[in-house]
């Protein structure tokens, strides 16, 4: 699953997830795109969930970008502990999704397969998406 | 080489973003003109009419006669515009004046043509530039640049020096630049050569599908 290799500090703040997406606004690589329509942390392990859905329903045909990669490492505490003590241990790492960010995009393979596709990954997300065509120019 | 475009503006009094943001609800775009050693110059466009033309395709390097109220058309070439991330509309519009008797620089799209025989055999096409900057008379600028890919291999590609620029138009774009390519993929390995590729991996072409291990301690 995807992790940074190394980070400087093992815990983070959690930051602002207001705004709309920075960068990633349109469909760079591929022809088809999944376009978040909200602002939430994706973790890891939905984003390997989308990437085995999608890839499994193209059955190894086309070629699948992630976008997202998981930076921020979240903490939690145990359970039944009382406040207070510090920040609890890292469990897991998530990627800040905000609005209008492509956060998949896939190639190689018909529209109607591409949105079938897509439509699986983004159920596996816990955004609201769309589904995207490249522009041309 | 093509016919000009014409759009018809208003100039802008409104500024603001309250006002903007009225002004786009009422279908109405902002957009500036630049002209060529003058002020630039904010106007007000219908917004249906401007996404109708850029849906058109190939509008970066397509001639707009544009009428600013009751003035004299000047000749123009879309700029630049923005969308909004979410909704995808269009939410502003840049113009740039043109003599057309002076070169100008402008993106043209690529169109490939043809089946490959790389795709008949199972690759996949993945174009990498849509467009390549190319410089011309406004007036001799091509809507698009095509190129035949027809035979074109699996895990070959394509190049900006393979592309044949209309007469009067010079291109840019760094001839070694790479259009398209077609990709192998692990289906394409699975069925040649498991035992010589196979080592190395889909060499990122697709992700695998066998989850990793995810063990290595999340600290």
């Amino acid at each position: 699953m995807l992790m940074p290799k190394r980070t400087k500090f093992r815990k983070a703040h959690r930051g602002r997830r207001q705004g709309l997406a920075k960068g990633n606004q349109q469909v760079h690589f591929g022809q088809y795109g999944l376009k978040s329509l909200e602002a939430a942390w994706v973790t890891n392990r939905q984003i390997e969930a989308a990437r085995v859905a999608m890839t499994r329903y193209i059955k190894r045909q086309g070629k699948v970008w992630i976008n997202l990669f998981p930076h921020l490492p979240v903490t939690k505490k145990p359970a039944e502990t009382r406040m207070g003590s510090g920040k609890g241990s890292p469990e897991g790492w998530v990627a800040v999704v905000k609005p209008g960010k492509v956060m998949f995009e896939l190639s190689g393979v018909d529209e109607a397969t591409a949105r079938e596709a897509m439509r699986l990954a983004a159920m596996k997300l816990p955004v609201r998406c769309k589904f995207v065509i490249r522009e041309d120019a | 080489m093509s016919q000009h475009v014409p759009l018809s503006v208003s100039t802008r009094t409104e500024f603001g973003s309250a006002k903007t943001r009225r002004l786009r609800k009422a279908g109405r775009l902002p957009g500036v003109l630049y002209q060529p050693g003058g002020d630039s110059l904010p106007f007000l466009a219908d917004e249906y009419e401007v996404r109708r033309l850029i849906a058109r395709g190939g509008v970066r390097s397509a001639v707009v006669e544009l009428t600013i109220d009751s003035d004299p058309p000047r000749t123009v070439l879309f700029k630049q515009w923005d969308r909004d991330p979410v909704r995808d509309d269009i939410t502003h519009l840049d113009l740039q004046q043109v003599d057309l008797t002076v070169e100008v620089e402008a993106d043209v799209p690529v169109i490939l043509t043809g089946s490959a025989v790389g795709v008949r055999d199972g690759g996949i096409l993945d174009q990498t530039t849509l467009t390549v900057r190319v410089r011309a008379l406004p007036d001799a600028l091509p809507r698009s640049i095509e190129l035949d890919i027809a035979e074109v291999e699996l895990g070959g590609s394509v190049h900006v020096s393979d592309l044949n620029a209309p007469a009067g138009v010079t291109i840019i774009t760094d001839g070694e630049a790479g259009i398209a390519s077609i990709m192998i993929t692990r289906a394409n390995l699975a069925d040649t050569d498991v035992e010589t590729i196979g080592e190395e991996g889909a060499d990122g072409a697709v992700e695998s599908d066998s989850p990793e291990d995810a063990g290595a301690g999340e600290e």
